[in-house]
């Protein structure tokens, strides 16, 4: 909403000071988001007398050369486009080189001294839109009556310097959609005085026969409708001021009858509407529903079918207008017109906003009604319409005003008293407030203060202050004004209550650690995905977004790896050639369909409508990461070994990879592992399969490194895993003895078991056991490979272990993982 | 003995030519190894008669003990001229890249957010959390939303596909964590002392918007919370997040939950106002920390609260635009792409 500085001046009847103005409006909950001088690159603009006009001598375009007296025996010959140069005598504004003036795109460009089509023209005579004072270009301003030559534009007129505020008025504070609320409520926050100002008594006159009209509320949308009639001699230009006061607050002037509509709109907050008296058939408005097969063609040319809901205004025969939204075509005042039909009603805010919804219509008198104009306005607002067109327009009301009331409307009724109590001001807002201040800042507000007793004053809200509904609203009213600058910093007492609506935040967060801590980079992407993405993981969302911003992000994910591997992709794209990425985030699963009453009880145990889990998705792409030494593709080891790391740093527990079920689809049927942490399923970590590679690369536009791993785990089983768990081991103080054996063993045997038998065999001495070299090669028994094993023994206690001991249980282990495996020792 | 006397005049002149281990090896051998000179000469020692036998002894002990002494002198020297060559060795290029195990980083959105949480746990909060999806009960109703009010439009609002026919409370993505207002005090009589961090989800996508985003919510629901209680709890935060010298203003603003509404904002840490052009407050002075209040009564009430005995306040952070003006990103549609080199910046 923006906001002129010198008409709020006006309205104040006194300057408080710029600063003043815009803090305390910010402070009081009216934020002044922007401050803009403007016309202050007017300076050197004068007004100049034209004195005699030839034709350019060369140019073909229509050129001429005005020889301008510019006051003080200067005269000046300028050459000038438009074609409405006065006649000598006539009046002009006159910019010299120097000055600053509006290209047509609105951006300020210095005037230079340079030659028009052969002549050197000194300055140029100026267009409203040139000099920012309004938005004609077609020709240049000439004032209406004459003034003296060389006077300074700002001196003739000082409006043309202004500052215009940007205001960010939220939804509660239609009030202050109107200068005159703004201005109120700067009187009430820095105490000046403050009156709405007067109108002056405009001409009126009886209305002939065919000045008569009449109007019929029949809609309960529409509490109260005020009209009059007026007459006009037709429309004109509005004065220079008028047209420059809308231009700076973003409208364009149209002609002075609709200026003056938005000029009350703009001052009042009340949106009003002229219609042109003979366009109304019957001259007989009525307030009633749209019915089925209405159509009505909007001021802005588009025909819209109405729709059950509608509140319109129409004629003996047509609808003239959607109530509280735009007026019709063909109904409104044009430069014809001479009888005019005035405006100022009541709409329902709700229905308002419905209109403008469904017609997708939002326009700056449907912006204002669904916030909640004052109901008591309209008499006044017509009112000040009819003073405007008298003084802009020269209109003469013909007959009486008419103020038509639908006496069961709730919006129309007495507002019911408040009780604000000054001991729950001081519990709301922790400062003391007398009973005294809270009356003087009220009244300066507009409440009504009726009665006074003990603890509580019974106040009566004013009816543009639709907002205010409860005694904590009024609070709300008293802190504005009191200030919250004046409210100190108290230390909270700690009531160290534990949440109760928990989540699974401790372990989100150590998650993350510790997959940042081997080496990945945390990823946060999107909840939604797009379908295409899902099918080349050949998956499917089980829940969509009604209302998407785009097909692209339509469903929520089932998995996170769809949008991680994009994210990995993006670099890839730009020449990246490794990648490690995790996320840990919410993946969803099916809506459930609730009632109300089973809402509450999900709610009460923190579950929402969609089965949420957090999953932790990895990928690892390209080469591990090394220096000097050969350059090694990753495998799923490198993946297998950053979650046998992040289970070690959570706690402590067994993973065990295996290949049993049916892998996902994005997994590769011969390098996948299923990984169970303590027996439960955690998750799938495996090299991307081929097909889904094929497809992602085709649809992303990617070619992915040539290993390209990927994983996903269910975060809640992890959650067994805590510190609290682990028991301290005093070390041992015995020194380990060490034997190391490479056996060779059939394939299809799992290393893990060839490890177990070992142990089987080696008995409780043993404590650890560990591959750690393997060997495939030609010269081996097709089918086997050799496994380097590392076993560890340790007595028990103090017990010392002699080389004949460790030798024995080494003879039992090997016999075992023959035994069982076929095992040779090489 | 002359023997005897020519080994001993040998001994010294047999270390000088050592160069090596192996070589002393070889020279210690010669005079005291098993065939040594010396060792061959005591074999004999039997031979003597006794008299003479003991001055012989004496004399071999004397040779034994020079050739000890000779050798511990060779090994000294040896000792000094390796370590003479390894100090002298061709220096390493240091400028040769370290072998450094690969440094994985927490998104920035994770990071601001630890800070952020960090801070009120600090001050006595507990962490709350809701899900992301929830009914517009949630989201709208209980927290006071009037229907068909503007106040809706603050919050533009992705909802989920329900079967048609559905009656139940329509499905949404949580357009703020202030549902998790109502998800605590709905799980538990006051006190409430709690932050809840999450993401969030609103129809907008712009430089400065994005559908997704971080957010973090604070609410205090006791006996005796006044509006003094939020500014010290929010001054407190913003003096630990942004430094000691910042302080904060409390301005007037709107939100439908909340009443009176308050938006906090930090006096700018980096120019303190004086630099027109600044990058983090634009020459404001102030930047928003965030929007607050006390909870309205109405939401108090609808969530089981006595609001005549409880009071409490509420309020709302944007984690993306903190890390925005943390990190200097410029748009926030950075955070979501995760660009590894984006990333690796921070």
């Amino acid at each position: 909403m923006k906001i002129s500085y010198a008409w709020i001046v006006e309205l104040l009847q006194t300057d408080p000071g710029l600063d003043r103005v815009v803090r305390a409006l910010t402070d009081g909950g009216l934020e002044v988001e922007h401050v803009a001088q403007v016309g202050t690159h007017l300076q050197s603009v004068c007004v100049a007398v034209v004195q005699s006009v030839r034709a350019h001598p060369t140019s073909k375009n229509p050129l001429s050369l005005v020889t301008v007296d510019l006051g003080q025996g200067a005269s000046l010959e300028v050459v000038c486009g438009a074609s409405n140069v006065p006649a000598p005598g006539g009046c002009v504004l006159f910019a010299p080189a120097g000055a600053h003036v509006f290209d047509k795109k609105g951006s300020l460009f210095e005037l230079v001294e340079k030659p028009v089509a052969g002549i050197v023209s000194k300055g140029m005579l100026c267009s409203e839109i040139e000099l920012g004072l309004g938005g004609d270009d077609n020709g240049i301003i000439v004032l209406d009556a004459p003034v003296a030559a060389g006077t300074p534009l700002l001196t003739w007129f000082s409006a043309a310097r202004d500052t215009v505020l940007e205001l960010n008025v939220t939804p509660n504070r239609p009030d202050a959609l109107g200068h005159l609320g703004v201005a109120r409520d700067i009187a009430a926050l820095l105490d000046l005085p403050f009156a709405e100002p007067s109108n002056e008594p405009h001409p009126t006159r009886e209305a002939t026969a065919s000045e008569q009209f009449s109007v019929q509320i029949e809609s309960d949308r529409c509490p109260r409708f005020s009209a009059a009639v007026m007459t006009v001699a037709g429309t004109t230009r509005s004065p220079l001021w008028l047209r420059t006061r809308l231009w700076r607050l973003g409208v364009r002037a149209i002609d002075s009858v609709v200026d003056c509509t938005n000029l009350v709109m703009f001052e009042l907050g009340q949106p009003t509407h002229v219609y042109d008296l003979d366009a109304i058939e019957g001259h007989a408005l009525t307030v009633r529903a749209a019915r089925s097969d209405e159509t009505l063609q909007t001021l802005d040319g588009k025909t819209r079918a109405l729709l059950q809901g509608d509140v319109v205004i129409a004629d003996a025969g047509k609808c003239v207008g959607l109530a509280g939204v735009m007026g019709g075509e063909g109904s409104g005042v044009s430069s014809g017109t001479t009888r005019l039909l005035l405006e100022a009603a009541h709409f329902d805010a709700s229905a308002v906003r419905r209109m403008a919804k469904r017609h997708d219509m939002h326009t700056d008198a449907s912006h204002r009604f669904e916030r909640g104009v004052d109901p008591q306005c309209p008499p006044k607002a017509l009112a000040r319409l009819q003073h405007w067109l008298a003084t802009v327009a020269g209109a003469v009301q013909a007959g009486k005003s008419l103020d038509i009331q639908r006496t069961d409307s709730v919006a129309l009724q007495p507002r019911e008293p408040l009780v604000v109590r000054t001991s729950r001001v001081a519990r709301v807002l922790g400062v003391q407030i007398t009973p005294s201040e809270i009356a003087t800042y009220l009244s300066r507000l507009g409440f009504k203060m009726l009665s006074h007793e003990g603890d509580a004053q019974s106040v009566r809200a004013p009816t543009h202050r639709p907002d205010v509904l409860q005694e904590i609203d009024v609070i709300e009213e008293i802190g504005r004004v009191h200030g919250y600058d004046k409210i100190h910093n108290a230390v909270l007492p700690a009531s160290g209550a534990s949440a109760g609506a928990r989540g699974d935040y401790a372990l989100r967060r150590a998650t993350r650690n510790a997959l940042a801590a081997s080496g990945l980079d945390e990823a946060v992407t999107y909840s939604f995905v797009s379908d295409r993405v899902l099918a080349d993981f050949a998956m499917e969302s089980s829940v969509r977004i009604a209302n998407p911003l785009s097909q692209d992000r339509a469903a929520l994910r089932p998995s996170l790896l769809p949008g991680l591997l994009q994210s990995a992709a993006v670099a890839v794209r730009y020449g990246e050639r490794r990648g490690r990425l995790f996320e840990v985030g919410t993946v969803f699963g099916a809506l459930q369909e609730v009632s109300r009453a089973q809402e509450l009880t999900e709610t009460r145990a923190n579950r929402g409508p969609v089965q949420e889990h957090t999953c932790v998705g990895l990928v690892m792409m390209g080469e591990a990461d090394q220096w000097l030494s050969l350059a090694r593709p990753l495998d799923l080891f490198d993946l297998k070994g950053v979650v046998e790391s992040l289970v070690e740093r959570l706690g402590r527990g067994t993973v065990v990879a295996d290949r049993v079920g049916e892998p996902p689809a994005w997994a590769h049927p011969a390098a996948f592992a299923r990984l169970t942490l303590d027996g439960e399923v955690l998750g799938t970590i495996a090299v991307l399969h081929p097909d889904v590679r094929e497809r992602f690369e085709a649809s992303q536009s990617v070619t992915l490194p040539a290993v390209t791993l990927v994983g996903e785990l269910r975060l809640s089983v992890l959650a067994g895993l805590s510190e609290v768990t682990l028991k301290a081991k005093a070390p041992p103080k015995t020194p380990a003895m060490v034997r190391d054996v490479a056996l060779l063993v059939a394939r299809s045997h799992p290393a893990a078991s060839v490890v177990g038998a070992l142990r089987e065999g080696a008995g409780s001495r043993c404590v650890r056991a560990e591959i750690f070299d393997r060997y495939v090669g030609d010269e081996l028994p097709e089918g086997t490979h050799s496994l380097a094993i590392s076993l560890v023994f340790r007595g028990a206690n103090e017990e010392t272990l002699t080389d004949v001991q460790v030798d024995q249980w080494m003879q039992a282990a090997l016999a075992r993982a023959t035994e069982t495996l076929g095992a040779t020792q090489r | 003995m002359e023997a005897l006397d020519a080994i001993e005049h040998d001994v010294d002149a047999s270390f000088l030519p050592v160069q090596s281990d192996p070589e002393l090896r070889a020279v210690y051998a010669r005079w005291l190894g098993r065939e040594g000179a010396v060792t061959l000469l005591m074999r004999r020692m039997p031979e003597l008669p006794g008299p003479e036998r003991k001055t012989f002894g004496q004399a071999i002990n004397r040779v034994k003990d020079k050739v000890e002494a000779a050798k511990t002198v060779c090994e000294q020297r040896l000792r000094e001229h390796a370590r003479a060559l390894d100090l002298g060795r061709e220096p390493l290029d240091v400028s040769l890249p370290g072998r450094k195990p690969r440094v994985g980083r927490l998104h920035p959105l994770s990071r601001m957010m630890y800070d952020v949480i960090d801070a009120f746990v600090a001050m006595g909060f507990d962490v709350a959390e809701g899900p992301e999806t929830d009914w517009e009960t949630n989201n709208f109703e209980r927290l006071g939303f009037p229907p068909d009010h503007p106040a809706m439009d603050m919050q533009d609002t992705f909802f989920l596909q329900q079967p048609d026919g559905a009656t139940g409370p329509r499905a949404l993505l949580r357009t703020h964590t202030s549902t998790v207002q109502v998800r605590e005090m709905l799980s538990h009589a006051p006190p409430v002392m709690i932050v809840a961090p999450g993401a969030v989800y609103r129809r907008d996508d712009d430089a400065t918007h994005s559908p997704m985003f971080a957010q973090i919510e604070g609410l205090v629901v006791d006996q005796g919370i006044a509006l003094s209680h939020l500014r010290g709890t929010l001054d407190t935060f913003a003096r630990k997040l942004f430094g000691e010298r910042v302080t904060t203003r409390m301005r007037g603003s709107y939100f439908p939950f909340t009443e009176p509404s308050v938006e906090l904002d930090a006096s700018c840490a980096l120019c303190g106002g004086s630099d027109p052009s600044c990058r983090m407050c634009k020459g404001s002075g102030w930047l928003e920390v965030g929007g607050a209040g006390m909870v309205h009564p109405t939401v108090l009430k609808n969530c089981g609260v006595d609001p005549e005995k409880y009071t409490g306040f509420a309020f709302g952070l944007g984690i993306d635009r903190l890390a925005m003006i943390r990190y200097q990103i410029p748009e926030i549609s950075l955070l979501y792409q995760n660009d590894v080199r984006f990333l690796e910046s921070l």
